[in-house]
């Protein structure tokens, strides 16, 4: 069977979303990995608002109300 | 195991120059305290996830889906189909690495991905770069969103940011 990777609403993803088992070591050790990676990130450079790069975002193409 | 698992996916999407803004419980644990992934109704989810907010035109759809496959993902049927750039959400579970991404095209506060860029921030190490959404506009979508978990976000990213992020120079 193929994974469904793509919905149509948020809500529709996350109802997908599945809970923590309790004691499983594999799921602490997944959010301990994330914790890690912002961690990593907290300790970066850090620039505001200021483009690292050229804004490459269309204006025309951007999603927006 | 520590994060090289996870940093894969921001060095992808930056070979790949996909657009994005890092939003969610990431984004929550960046500018405050770290907290899990959880589901709307508090419980912890079984793996890690990364909510990406992606640039949602059709260059940057096609960008996102060759970071993916590089990521490990055969992404072949949406290449194939007609997108829909303003309305496809997408999640992929990578079991091997442990964690799920998550990339939608808006979220719940009404603004454009191109508002939100301007007020991003910017985070570079090793030459890594991530982009977060700016602190006050992941506070609007919390206020938006407005379950529990959002408000419980807001209480965190209030507490560790009393006066912005950044906060205002002397």
């Amino acid at each position: 069977m193929i994974a469904q990777n793509k919905f149509d609403s948020m809500q529709e993803l996350k109802a997908t979303v599945k809970p923590m088992e309790e004691y499983s070591q594999r799921s602490r050790q997944s959010h301990v990995q994330q914790e890690c990676l912002v961690n990593f990130f907290k300790e970066g450079v850090i620039r505001h608002a200021a483009p690292s790069r050229p804004d490459t975002a269309s204006k025309e193409m951007s999603y927006g109300v | 195991m520590g994060y090289s698992n996870d940093i894969k996916i921001f060095s992808t999407l930056q070979k790949h120059a996909v657009e994005y803004l890092i939003i969610g419980g990431t984004a929550v644990s960046f500018y405050g305290e770290y907290r899990m992934s959880r589901l709307a109704n508090g419980q912890v989810t079984q793996t890690a996830d990364y909510d990406f907010w992606y640039n949602p035109n059709l260059g940057n759809y096609y960008r996102l889906l060759s970071a993916v496959e590089e990521l490990g993902k055969d992404v072949t049927r949406y290449r194939d189909e007609t997108p829909d750039p303003k309305k496809d959400v997408f999640k992929f579970e990578f079991e091997e690495e442990n964690y799920t991404i998550d990339f939608l095209p808006h979220i719940m506060v009404p603004i454009s991905f191109r508002e939100a860029l301007e007020r991003r921030t910017t985070v570079e190490r090793d030459g890594i770069v991530a982009y977060f959404i700016g602190l006050e506009d992941l506070i609007n979508d919390k206020q938006a969103l407005g379950r529990q978990k959002d408000f419980d976000d807001i209480e965190n990213l209030r507490k560790h940011n009393p006066n912005g992020f950044p906060p205002p120079q002397p």
